[in-house]
C-alpha cells in the first residue's frame, strides 16, 4: 500500500551522473504559458521518456532540449555545459540526435546523402565508411541510393534513426518515433531502436504519449501534465505507485473507491485493507476519508450468489476479458481476468483486491 | 464580377466580330481602277500619280508600305493579287519579283527610247525610274576628301568608332551588297562586310537620314548613305554644310527607284500607261526632282542645285545582273552578322 | 466511369485541330527542305543564332536566378519594414515587355540622352560608355523583365517550405550555409526550376528586344527568313530547330531531377519564421531591391512618362494614335474572346470527363504557349499558302495566331475553375431533371464566370503586347500599338513610341492585379 496523502515535491538535485539538466525551465507563447516552471534531470545513458498527453508541453521540452526553442527562464545543462539560459548554444552546436515523427527525411536526397548530411569534417572514404556502417546498423545497406519516398514507412524510420545516430550524438531526442507505424512494425522498430541506442549507450530522451512505449523502452519515465512534471520514476514504480491521480489514470485503467481510515485499517466496500506504511500528521488529526486507487488486474472475484456486487458487462480482449462490475453502493470497478475461463454478465460475485498494489489518495470532498 | 445576362452579351459580341472579320477578309476591290502596290514613300510618289489621274481620267488606289514587305505580300497572294502596278525603291527587288515570275513582260518605244538599257529589266518587266547613288557622307572639318577616295579605304582600322552604317536588314546596303558581289566575288565582299561592321560598331543606323544627321552633329565622321539624304538634310538645315558633305567613289554604286506590271493585272493596259507616264520626259523630272535624285533618262537634266552628272561616274554592272545577287547578298550580311 | 463520346468531342478535337494543323505544317515543311537549304542555312545562319541563342540563355538563366532568388529570400526570410509592399511592387517588371524595355534603355543611352551625359561628366569619354546594343545589353534587359518568374515560383517555395527539415539539418550540427544551400535552396529547386524555365522559355520567345537591339538570335532569324527572303521553308527549318531546343529544355529539368521528390511531409506545417532585421540591415534590403527596381522599372517607366508627356504636349493624342490603340483593342478582345470561347469545350472535357481523347485534345490545345510567336506566324502562314490562299492578309490570320498562343492561359483558368466547383452540385442538378446543357449554363457556368474572365483579361493584355506574329500576319496597314512601338524605336524616333509604350505597360498591369491578389490569399501562386 502507498499513501498519497500530502503533496510530495519532486525534488531535482544535480548529480554526478546527470547528463541533461533543465532548470526553473519556463516557455509561454504569446499569452499561452506552454511550460510554467520545470525541473528535469535525466542521467548518462539512460533511456528516458516524457509521457504524457497531447498539448501538454512535451514536445516543447524536446524543442528547446534541441535548441529548436529557447526557454524564457532557467538554464539547460548539457554535459557540463550550459546551453541555454546563461549562455546560448545553438541546435547545431549541441552534438544532439533528432528524430521526428514523420521523420523529416530529405525527399531530394538518396538515403546515404540523408544520412552523410550531418557529417561534416570527414573525408571520402571515412564518410562512405560511417554511412554504410550505419545503415548496417539499421539492416537498409542496400537501400542506401534509394530516395526516402521509395521506401516504407519502417524503413524510413530506422534511417531516420541512421541518420540522427551518424553524427555519434551525445544526446538522443526521439519525437514520437513509431507513431506513424502498424502496430506490428512499432513493437519490432521498438525493441531495436532501444537494442541500438543501449548498445552505442546515448543518452536517450523520448517523447510519447504512449504508456506502454514508454514502459516498455524507458530506464525512467516522467509523466507530464499541462507542462508540469508530475512524476519522474521506473516504469513499475508510476504504474504501481503513482504519484498522483492524473499519473494513475493517465498510465492505466484506474478506479476510485471510497474509504475510510479506522485506526490501523482502511474500510471500504471493496474490503478492509491494513494500513502499512509511515502515516502522515494529517492522519492522526481527523482526516479519514480517502479515495483507493486500485487497478483492474489487482481485483479478482469468485462466482457467488450471495456475493453483494454483479458483473454487469463483459469486454473480450484475446487473451484477457475485461469485467464491468457493479458495487453494492452503485460504484463501478473493473476487473481483468484471463479469458480462459468465462464469467456470464448477470453473475453474482463477491471480491477480492489485493492490498499490495491499492494506492490511497485524499478524498475529494 | 459581371452581371447575369453580360455572358451571353459577350458571345453575341464574339460573333458579330467574327463575321465581321471575314466579311473583311472577302471583301476584295475589283474596280477599273489602278491598284498600285508602293514601296516609295508616299509623300513622292501621290503627286505624281495625282498628275496622271488628272491627265487620263484613271483612278489610282495606293498601297504604300515596305518594299519587300510588298513583295512578300504579292508572293503570298499569289494568283490573287488585286494590284495591277508594283513600285519599288530598289531595283534589286524588281529583279526577285522578276525571277519569282511576278512581272508582265513589257514592249514600249518610250520607255526602251527614254530608259538606258542597264537600269531596266532586258525583257522590260521593270523600269528604273529615278536614280541614286550610295555614297560616302563626311564630315569635312575631321575628314579629308582624300581620305574616302573609295569604299573600300573605309576598311582600315582608322575609322573604328567612326564610320557610320545603316542596318543590313535595309535594301539599301543589301543591293549595295549585291553589287559588289556582281563586281569582286563573294569572299572580297565578306571582307568588306567584317572590316565595315566592326568599324562601325554600335554605329549602326535605321534609317539613311539618321546616319545623314549622325555625320552633320558631329556623332560620326562618315557614313555611308543614299546621296539624296544628303541634300535632303542640308535643305532642312544649310548651317551643317560645315559638318557634312559627301563623296561619290568613281564607279560609284547605284540603284534606282522603279516598277513594273504584274502578271495578275486585270487592267494592263492602263498600268501601261501610268508607267510609261512615268519614264516620259514629264512624268520624270516629276519623279526624280522633289527628292533631289537624278532622272534616269540622262536626258532630263537634275536639280540645279545637284552635282553635275559628268562629274561622277556610275559603275557598268547592270542592275538586273545585281539584282540576281540579292540573295546571296542577303545571305553575306546574315553570315557576318551585319543587323 | 467509361467517358461517352459526344458533339462535345468531336468541337473539341476541332479546336485541338486548329492548333495542331500550323505546327504540323511546320513539322511537315520542316522535316521535308532539301539538304542544300539546310547547308546554306547553317552557313549563314544557324552558325551565328545557335551559339548567340545559347549563350543568351545562359547569361539571362545566372541573372534571373540571382536577382530572383536573391530577392525572394530577402522577402521569405526578413521581416522589415516595407517588405509588405516590395513583395508585390517586385513583380511589377512583368507589366514591361522587353522590347519597351529596351527600348526606353535605348533612348536613356541614345547619343545625347540622359545616361551619355551622367557618363560623360563622370568619365569623361563617352566613346568608352558600355553599348546597350551588345550581348549584355540584350542579357540585362531580358533578366530584368524576366526574374519575376523566378522570384514569384522561387517566393511560393520557400514560403511553403516545412520548417521541420531545416530543423533536422540543425539538430544534426549541419553549419549554416550549408543548411542554407542544401536545403533551404535545394527544397526550393521545384520552384526556382519551374521559374527558370518560364523565364528562359520568355528568352526564346522574346523577338522585339533582340531584333531592337540587333542580336539575332532564332526569332529574329525566322522573322527575317519571312520577311527579307519569303522563304517560309527556310523559316520553318528554323522554327523546327528552335522547337526542338525547347522542348530539350524543358526535358532537361525532368532529367537533372530524376527520381529525387520534392515532396514534403504535410504533418504539422509550418514555414521558417523571417529574421526580423534592425534598421541598418533594413536599410540594406531596401537599398538592393530599389536597386533593382529601379533599373527594372521605375526608371524606364519615369523615362517613358516624361516623353509621353512631351508627346502630349506636342499633340501626340492625334487620331492616328488614336486608331492604333482602338485597332489594338478591337484585335486584342477579339482574340482573348474567341480564345476564352473555344477553350470552353476543351476545359471542360479535361475536367469533367477525363479520359485518354479528352487529356490529348488538353495537351494539343495547350501547346501554343511554349512556341515563340514568329514560329506560330510561320505555321498559319504555311497552312494558309497550302490550304487556305484567299485568306492572306485577313485579320483572321492574326486572330488565329493569338488563339493558338494565347488560349492555354484561357484552358489553364477555366479548367483550374471547373474543378474547383465539387461536381456534386452539377450532379444534383441533375437528379433535380435539368438537362446536360441547363445544368451546364445555369450551375457550372455562373460558378466558373470569375475564371473565365481572369483568363480573357490576361489573354487580352498578352494580345496588346504580341508582337512578332502581329507584325508577320496583321494585314497591310493594320498596326496595334505594340508595332507602333517597335516601328518607331527601330526608326529611333523615341518620343513617337513612348504613348503606345506607356499605354502597354499601364495595360500589363492589369493581370499583375490578379496575380498580386492572390498572393494575398495564398502562399503558391500559379502563373499562367
Amino acid at each position: 500500500m502507498v499513501l498519497r496523502l500530502h503533496k510530495e515535491d519532486i525534488c531535482v538535485k544535480q548529480t554526478e551522473a546527470s547528463h541533461v539538466l533543465l532548470k526553473d525551465i519556463s516557455k509561454t507563447f504569446g499569452s499561452v504559458t506552454a511550460i510554467p516552471e520545470l525541473m528535469l534531470e535525466i542521467k548518462k545513458g539512460e533511456f528516458f521518456s516524457l509521457l504524457g498527453p497531447s498539448g501538454c508541453g512535451k514536445t516543447t521540452i524536446l524543442r528547446m532540449i534541441a535548441g529548436l526553442e529557447r526557454p524564457d527562464n532557467g538554464n539547460i545543462t548539457i554535459g557540463e555545459r550550459i546551453v541555454a539560459g546563461a549562455e546560448w548554444v545553438p541546435p547545431e552546436k549541441r552534438k544532439i540526435g533528432l528524430v521526428f515523427q514523420d521523420y523529416a527525411l530529405f525527399p531530394h536526397m538518396t538515403v546515404f546523402k540523408n544520412i552523410a548530411f550531418g557529417l561534416t569534417g570527414c573525408f571520402k572514404n571515412e564518410l562512405k565508411q560511417k554511412v554504410m556502417e550505419m545503415l548496417d546498423i539499421v539492416g537498409l545497406a542496400e537501400m542506401a541510393q534509394r530516395y526516402p519516398h521509395e521506401l516504407s514507412g519502417g524503413q524510413q524510420q530506422r534511417v531516420a534513426l541512421a541518420r540522427a545516430l551518424a553524427p555519434s550524438p551525445q544526446v538522443m531526442l526521439l519525437d514520437e518515433p513509431f507513431s506513424n507505424l502498424d502496430a506490428d512494425l512499432r513493437m519490432e522498430l521498438r525493441t531495436e531502436t532501444k537494442r541500438i541506442l543501449k548498445e552505442k549507450g546515448t543518452t536517450t530522451i523520448l517523447v510519447t504519449h504512449d504508456q506502454e512505449e514508454a514502459f516498455s523502452l524507458s530506464d525512467r519515465v516522467g509523466v507530464l501534465n499541462n507542462g508540469r512534471i508530475e512524476q519522474v520514476a521506473m516504469p513499475d514504480e508510476i504504474y504501481h505507485r503513482p504519484l498522483t491521480r492524473f499519473v494513475a489514470g493517465f498510465v492505466g485503467r484506474a478506479d476510485f473507491v471510497r474509504g475510510r481510515i479506522e485506526g490501523d485499517s482502511v474500510v471500504s466496500g471493496i474490503g478492509i485493507f491494513p494500513l502499512t506504511g509511515p502515516l502522515d500528521e494529517n492522519i492522526r488529526h481527523g482526516l479519514q476519508d480517502v479515495d483507493i486507487m486500485i487497478r483492474p488486474d489487482d481485483v479478482d472475484f469468485v462466482i457467488d450468489p450471495k456475493g453483494n456486487a454483479s458483473i454487469i458487462e463483459a469486454e473480450f480482449l484475446g487473451a484477457e476479458i475485461i469485467y464491468k462490475i457493479s458495487l453494492p453502493d452503485g460504484k463501478v470497478i473493473h476487473s481483468i481476468r484471463p479469458s480462459t475461463k468465462i464469467f456470464s454478465v448477470g453473475s453474482r460475485i463477491s471480491i477480492t483486491v489485493d492490498p499490495a498494489h491499492i494506492v490511497l489518495f485524499q478524498s475529494k470532498e | 464580377m459581371f452581371k447575369k445576362g453580360r455572358f451571353g452579351f459577350m458571345v453575341v459580341v464574339a460573333a458579330v466580330i467574327g463575321v465581321m472579320t471575314f466579311a473583311a477578309a472577302v471583301e476584295k476591290v475589283y474596280s477599273q481602277e489602278l491598284v498600285v502596290y508602293s514601296g516609295r514613300g508616299e509623300r513622292l510618289i501621290k503627286p505624281v500619280l495625282d498628275e496622271f489621274t488628272k491627265k487620263t481620267g484613271i483612278k489610282i488606289t495606293l498601297h504604300s508600305a515596305g518594299t519587300v514587305e510588298l513583295l512578300n505580300k504579292l508572293l503570298a497572294e499569289g494568283d490573287r493579287a488585286p494590284a495591277d502596278v508594283y513600285l519599288t525603291v530598289d531595283a534589286g527587288t524588281l529583279e526577285r519579283a522578276r525571277i519569282a515570275g511576278l512581272l508582265q513582260p513589257l514592249k514600249s518605244e518610250i520607255i526602251e527610247k527614254n530608259i538606258p538599257r542597264e537600269m531596266r529589266a532586258a525583257d522590260n518587266s521593270w523600269t528604273g525610274l529615278s536614280l541614286r547613288m550610295r555614297v560616302i557622307a563626311y564630315n569635312p572639318q575631321k575628314v579629308k576628301p582624300d581620305e574616302i577616295k573609295t569604299f573600300d579605304s573605309l576598311m582600315g582600322p582608322k575609322w573604328k568608332g567612326r564610320l557610320g552604317i545603316r542596318t543590313g536588314s535595309n535594301v539599301y546596303p543589301q543591293s549595295h551588297t549585291a553589287m559588289m558581289i556582281a563586281e569582286k566575288g563573294e569572299a572580297e565582299t565578306e571582307k568588306f562586310l567584317r572590316a565595315i561592321t566592326a568599324n562601325a560598331g554600335d554605329k549602326i543606323y535605321p534609317s539613311d537620314s539618321r546616319a545623314v544627321e549622325a555625320v552633320a552633329k558631329g556623332e560620326v565622321d562618315v557614313a555611308i548613305v543614299n546621296h539624296y539624304y544628303v541634300y535632303g538634310h542640308l535643305r532642312k538645315t544649310p548651317d551643317d554644310s560645315k559638318t557634312l558633305a559627301f563623296v561619290v567613289p568613281p564607279k560609284s554604286a547605284y540603284n534606282v527607284s522603279g516598277g513594273g506590271i504584274l502578271k495578275t493585272s486585270k487592267n494592263k493596259e492602263a498600268a501601261q500607261k501610268l508607267i510609261e507616264f512615268m519614264a516620259s520626259d514629264e512624268g520624270q523630272a516629276m519623279f526624280a526632282e522633289e527628292n533631289r535624285e537624278y532622272p534616269v533618262n540622262p536626258k532630263i537634266s537634275a536639280h540645279e542645285s545637284m552635282m553635275k552628272r559628268d562629274k561622277f561616274t556610275l559603275t557598268t554592272v547592270p542592275l538586273a545582273t545585281m539584282g540576281r545577287y540579292m540573295m546571296p547578298a542577303i545571305d553575306l550580311i546574315d553570315k557576318v552578322g551585319y543587323r | 466511369m467509361k467517358a461517352k463520346f459526344t458533339y462535345l468531342h468531336i468541337f473539341a478535337i476541332g479546336i485541338a485541330a486548329v492548333v495542331a494543323i500550323p505546327i504540323v505544317f511546320t513539322l511537315f515543311s520542316a522535316l521535308t527542305v532539301e539538304p542544300e537549304l539546310w547547308k546554306r542555312l547553317y552557313d549563314t545562319r544557324l552558325k551565328v543564332i545557335l551559339p548567340n541563342t545559347i549563350k543568351l540563355l545562359i547569361s539571362v538563366g545566372v541573372f534571373t536566378l540571382l536577382i530572383g532568388v536573391t530577392t525572394a529570400w530577402i522577402v521569405t526570410r526578413y521581416d522589415f519594414r516595407g517588405k509588405r509592399i516590395w513583395e508585390w511592387v517586385l513583380i511589377l517588371p512583368l507589366a514591361i515587355p522587353g522590347y519597351v524595355l529596351a527600348y526606353a534603355y535605348a533612348s536613356i543611352m541614345a547619343p545625347g540622352g540622359a545616361a551619355q551625359n551622367i557618363w560623360s561628366s563622370v568619365f569623361g569619354d563617352v566613346s568608352k560608355m558600355p553599348s546597350l546594343y551588345s550581348f549584355w545589353g540584350v542579357s540585362l534587359i531580358l533578366s530584368l523583365v524576366n526574374y519575376p518568374y523566378v522570384y514569384l515560383l522561387t517566393r511560393a517555395s520557400l514560403l511553403n517550405q516545412n520548417v521541420k527539415y531545416h530543423e533536422a539539418a540543425r539538430v544534426m550540427g549541419v553549419p549554416k550555409w550549408k543548411r542554407l544551400w542544401s536545403i533551404n535552396i535545394r527544397m526550393a529547386y521545384p520552384g526556382i526550376i519551374a521559374g527558370l524555365a518560364l523565364a528562359l522559355m520568355e528568352v526564346m520567345a522574346d523577338f522585339g528586344t533582340v531584333a531592337l537591339l540587333r542580336y539575332p538570335t532564332f526569332t529574329e532569324a525566322i522573322y527575317r527568313q519571312m520577311t527579307a527572303r519569303f522563304d517560309p521553308s527556310g523559316a520553318a527549318a528554323l522554327a523546327f530547330v528552335l522547337v526542338t531546343i525547347t522542348f530539350l529544355l524543358l526535358n532537361l529539368e525532368r532529367y537533372f531531377r530524376g527520381k529525387r521528390s520534392f515532396e514534403q511531409t504535410k504533418s504539422g506545417f509550418k514555414s521558417q519564421m523571417p529574421k526580423k532585421l534592425n534598421f541598418r540591415r533594413t536599410a540594406v534590403m531596401t537599398a538592393v531591391i530599389l536597386l533593382i527596381l529601379g533599373f527594372a522599372f521605375f526608371i524606364p517607366v519615369a523615362m517613358l512618362m516624361s516623353m509621353a508627356a512631351d508627346a502630349i504636349t506636342k499633340g501626340g493624342l492625334d487620331s492616328r494614335f488614336i486608331k492604333f490603340t482602338l485597332n489594338t483593342i478591337f484585335i486584342s478582345a477579339a482574340g482573348a474572346t474567341i480564345a476564352s470561347i473555344l477553350a470552353l469545350p476543351v476545359a471542360y472535357l479535361h475536367a469533367r470527363r477525363p479520359g485518354i481523347l479528352s487529356k490529348s485534345v488538353y495537351y494539343v490545345s495547350s501547346l501554343g504557349y511554349s512556341l515563340p510567336g514568329p514560329v506560330i506566324a510561320v505555321g498559319i502562314l504555311l497552312t494558309v499558302a497550302m490550304l487556305f490562299n484567299w485568306l492572306y492578309g485577313s485579320i483572321l490570320l492574326l486572330l488565329m495566331a493569338y488563339v493558338v498562343r494565347f488560349m492555354p492561359i484561357s484552358l489553364q483558368s477555366q479548367d483550374s475553375s471547373i474543378s474547383m466547383v465539387s461536381r456534386s452540385m452539377e450532379d444534383a442538378s441533375r437528379t433535380l431533371g435539368a438537362g446536360a446543357w441547363k445544368t451546364f449554363k445555369n450551375i457550372l457556368l455562373p460558378l466558373i464566370k470569375r475564371g473565365i474572365l481572369a483568363g480573357w483579361v490576361v489573354v487580352f493584355v498578352d494580345c496588346m503586347k504580341e508582337l512578332p506574329a502581329t507584325m508577320m500576319l496583321r494585314p497591310l496597314a493594320f498596326d496595334t500599338l505594340a508595332v507602333r512601338v517597335w516601328v518607331e524605336a527601330s526608326e529611333s524616333l523615341w518620343e513617337m513610341a513612348a504613348l503606345p509604350a506607356l499605354l502597354i505597360v499601364l495595360a500589363g498591369l492589369i493581370p499583375l492585379i490578379i496575380i498580386i491578389k492572390r498572393m494575398g490569399v495564398q502562399n503558391g501562386v500559379e502563373i499562367t
